[in-house]
């Protein structure tokens, strides 16, 4: 199983709502659980924010051939402390594939910073592919606590790319 | 469609956000400018045009039928859509040069600036830029650029070409939800500039090699095969076509 496999896997079960699926297959056994309260795809790249315990949880101890996927019916996530922290913030995600950008043009300033206030419909970052440029606008109000993504860097589909607080 | 004539503009796109930004019930609009005093290319470069002469206008198209990662679909049925309506025009060997640059007898006369808006995971506008030279007879410094002037030695009715392009393109832009992709890729592809001919082509380390346009894919990369015979997937940045 190579990353990208893995990838699309935690990507496949984040969409699928479940919170919680094991594999276990050949000589690899992977544990993928994601934020069920606030339906949140974590993906492995995601720089967390300083003190939350990196999620999704990738472990690979030798196992026996035995396939199964065990998903689970969302349960309450209180018995970890970072999806709990996670939840109060909503993630700004790539809509696309393509290269990030915070400023409208090179010698403009950036669209958002960490502080500020954003209303729905705010533009807070531009993702350029093959020659086409687009506005991401936020969905919610609230304030900016994190960019994820460095300025004019590639970025994934379903990426984060900024924490918002909407309180 | 609405059409608005301005006399001077910054950029008919950023006009155009701006617009869609007031109103986002806006109805299909296009801005046109006689003359567009800082008009952008592609992100960072400029689009300079001599007032007057030429054709810049934006088109804000609300809700075009395309999904985000499908965008390159609306690109290649705009730039293929500009070449297919100017063939009216007499213009020798036109062509779209990958991505969407409008070519005619080799030299670059027109160029294609699309912005989307999304929001909520889909495209709520695309403001469509397009810069086309018309009657403008000197580019100095940009030996690779022309008007449809410098490729036939005539004049042009700025007012008759725009009605032209906006008719074919109000009528692509109706009708691109109920096209197929693989329609519009033939349809693309059957305009390409070098495809299917051996050109060269430069990496970004300015190391120069030679193979022949295969394809494009469904995300606008261009398929290269090499003298090796190996089939190489290229993005915007990652190679330069020399012509």
């Amino acid at each position: 199983m190579d990353l990208k496999e893995i990838q699309n896997l935690i990507k496949f079960v984040a969409k699928s709502g479940a919170s919680e699926v094991k594999l276990e297959m050949d000589d690899v056994k992977i544990t993928i659980k994601t934020g069920s309260e606030d339906k949140e795809t974590t993906i492995v790249q995601q720089v967390p924010m300083g003190g939350m315990q990196a999620q999704p949880q990738l472990q690979q101890p030798q196992q026996q051939p035995t396939p199964a996927a065990q998903p689970e019916t969302p349960a309450p996530s209180g018995e970890k402390a970072a999806p709990q922290e996670d939840s109060k913030y909503i993630t700004v995600k790539s809509p696309i594939i393509g290269t990030f950008y915070r400023k409208p043009s090179p010698d403009k300033g950036a669209f958002v910073e960490v502080g500020d206030s954003v209303k729905e419909g705010d533009v807070l970052c531009v993702i350029e592919a093959m020659k086409l440029f687009n506005e991401i606008e936020s969905e919610v109000s609230g304030k900016i606590v994190k960019v994820l993504v460095d300025d004019a860097s590639p970025v994934e589909f379903d990426q984060p790319l900024f924490l918002v607080d909407p309180s | 469609m609405h059409l608005i004539k301005v006399n001077a503009i910054n950029s008919t796109n950023s006009f155009g956000r701006e617009m869609f930004r007031e109103n986002p019930q806006l109805p299909a609009t296009c801005i046109v400018a006689k003359n567009q005093l800082s008009g952008r290319g592609q992100r960072g470069t400029v689009w300079n045009s001599e007032p007057g002469e030429n054709l810049t206008f934006s088109i804000v198209y609300p809700k075009p039928g395309i999904s985000p990662d499908h965008q390159f679909l609306l690109s290649a049925a705009v730039a293929t859509t500009i070449v297919e309506a100017l063939d009216q025009f007499e213009l020798p060997r036109l062509k779209v040069k990958w991505p969407n640059d409008i070519m005619s007898a080799n030299y670059k006369i027109g160029g294609v600036l699309i912005e989307n808006v999304l929001n909520d995971g889909k495209v709520a506008a695309s403001i469509i830029g397009v810069g086309l030279n018309v009657n403008q007879k000197a580019f100095s410094g940009l030996p690779q650029a022309g008007s449809m002037f410098s490729v036939t030695q005539k004049r042009f009715d700025l007012d008759e070409v725009l009605a032209v392009l906006l008719y074919a393109l109000e009528k692509e832009l109706d009708q691109l939800s109920n096209k197929r992709a693989a329609e519009i890729l033939t349809d693309y592809k059957s305009q390409l500039f070098r495809i299917h001919v051996p050109s060269t082509f430069e990496l970004p380390d300015k190391t120069l090699f030679t193979g022949m346009i295969a394809d494009v894919s469904l995300s606008g990369k261009l398929l290269v095969r090499t003298e090796e015979e190996l089939l190489k997937e290229f993005d915007l940045k990652e190679v330069r076509l020399c012509f």
